[in-house]
């Protein structure tokens, strides 16, 4: 998929685990494990905005769009 | 996916009464079969030959529309052979009379024998199906990969129950016309049926297989959105 989702990277930045933030946003971590693992098909607003907020940074720091070639 | 309790219960009784109808059929094909393996009956009044559907000619008989045709007579001139018009028996009140051998009767129970297990092949399909579908909205996981697959293979086998219960006398009737032609006053046509049921059954299914694929994409992806 062309859409990158670069969630690890963020977290390393926050120095949060991934069953930190799936505790504060309320997600299962088996979802944001599939987020995270870019083998999510979609994102609702609502979710973004939760992750967004938590790690307190932009939607284009955790998504980026890389061409395929 | 949360299903309401009310849409549960309207789906089990709707299973429920799935089954039941199936059920019914299932003993109305036994009670058919019963007569058509065990003439009991046939013997009982009259000694029965075989089977010829004169019924297809049935406008054209004339003299014949009201009383039995004659195909083959004795010694003495008297009927030994009679067929009733628009029906599908042949008899002799001679009990000594046996038709000559032919290959329709081995064909007709082959035949019959796969009419009934395709028919149990039905059942254990829309049985099969009735599970998942209950099993889904219990689960909340109503459309799966599996249910467009079993719902093509139930088209194929309704497709193959129909033109084969239809026709499960074809090669009999043939084959005693064939016997009894020269003295038929009448033509009678033995062809191959192929009724419009035979097509609209398997393509409805083969639609709601499509629509079910259709929806089992939509709840992966739906599945997949986080």
């Amino acid at each position: 998929m062309a859409i990158i989702v670069n969630l690890d990277v963020m977290l390393a930045r926050r120095k949060m685990t991934l069953s930190e933030l799936a505790e504060r946003v309320d997600i299962s971590i088996v979802n944001l494990s599939v987020l995270k693992t870019g083998k999510a098909r979609a994102i609702r607003f609502s979710t973004l905005e939760a992750i967004c907020e938590v790690l307190e940074c932009q939607p284009a720091d955790i998504l980026e769009y890389k061409k395929e070639e | 996916m949360k299903i309401s309790k009310s849409v549960q219960r309207r789906t089990v009784v709707f299973a429920a009464l799935a089954a039941l109808f199936a059920l019914v059929q299932v003993t109305h094909l036994a009670v058919q079969s019963s007569s058509l393996i065990n003439s009991d009956r046939e013997k009982t009044f009259r000694t029965y030959i075989g089977e010829i559907d004169t019924s297809y000619s049935a406008l054209a008989l004339g003299e014949y529309e009201f009383d039995a045709i004659t195909l083959t007579r004795d010694a003495d001139g008297e009927p030994l052979v009679e067929a009733l018009p628009t029906s599908l028996m042949l008899f002799s009140d001679n009990p000594a009379y046996t038709i000559p051998e032919h290959y329709g009767s081995t064909v007709n129970r082959v035949i019959f024998y796969l009419v009934v297990a395709v028919f149990v092949i039905i059942v254990l399909l829309v049985g099969w199906i009735l599970f998942e579908a209950i099993k889904g909205f219990r689960t909340g996981n109503i459309f799966r990969r599996n249910h467009p697959v079993l719902l093509r293979w139930l088209a194929l086998a309704t497709f193959i129950y129909y033109v084969c219960l239809n026709n499960r006398h074809v090669l009999m009737q043939y084959a005693v016309s064939d016997i009894f032609a020269d003295n038929l006053p009448i033509e009678v046509l033995v062809s191959v049926r192929i009724d419009i049921e035979a097509f609209i059954v398997p393509l409805l299914l083969l639609i709601f297989a499509e629509l079910m694929a259709v929806a089992a994409r939509i709840n992966e992806e739906e599945s997949m959105t986080i």
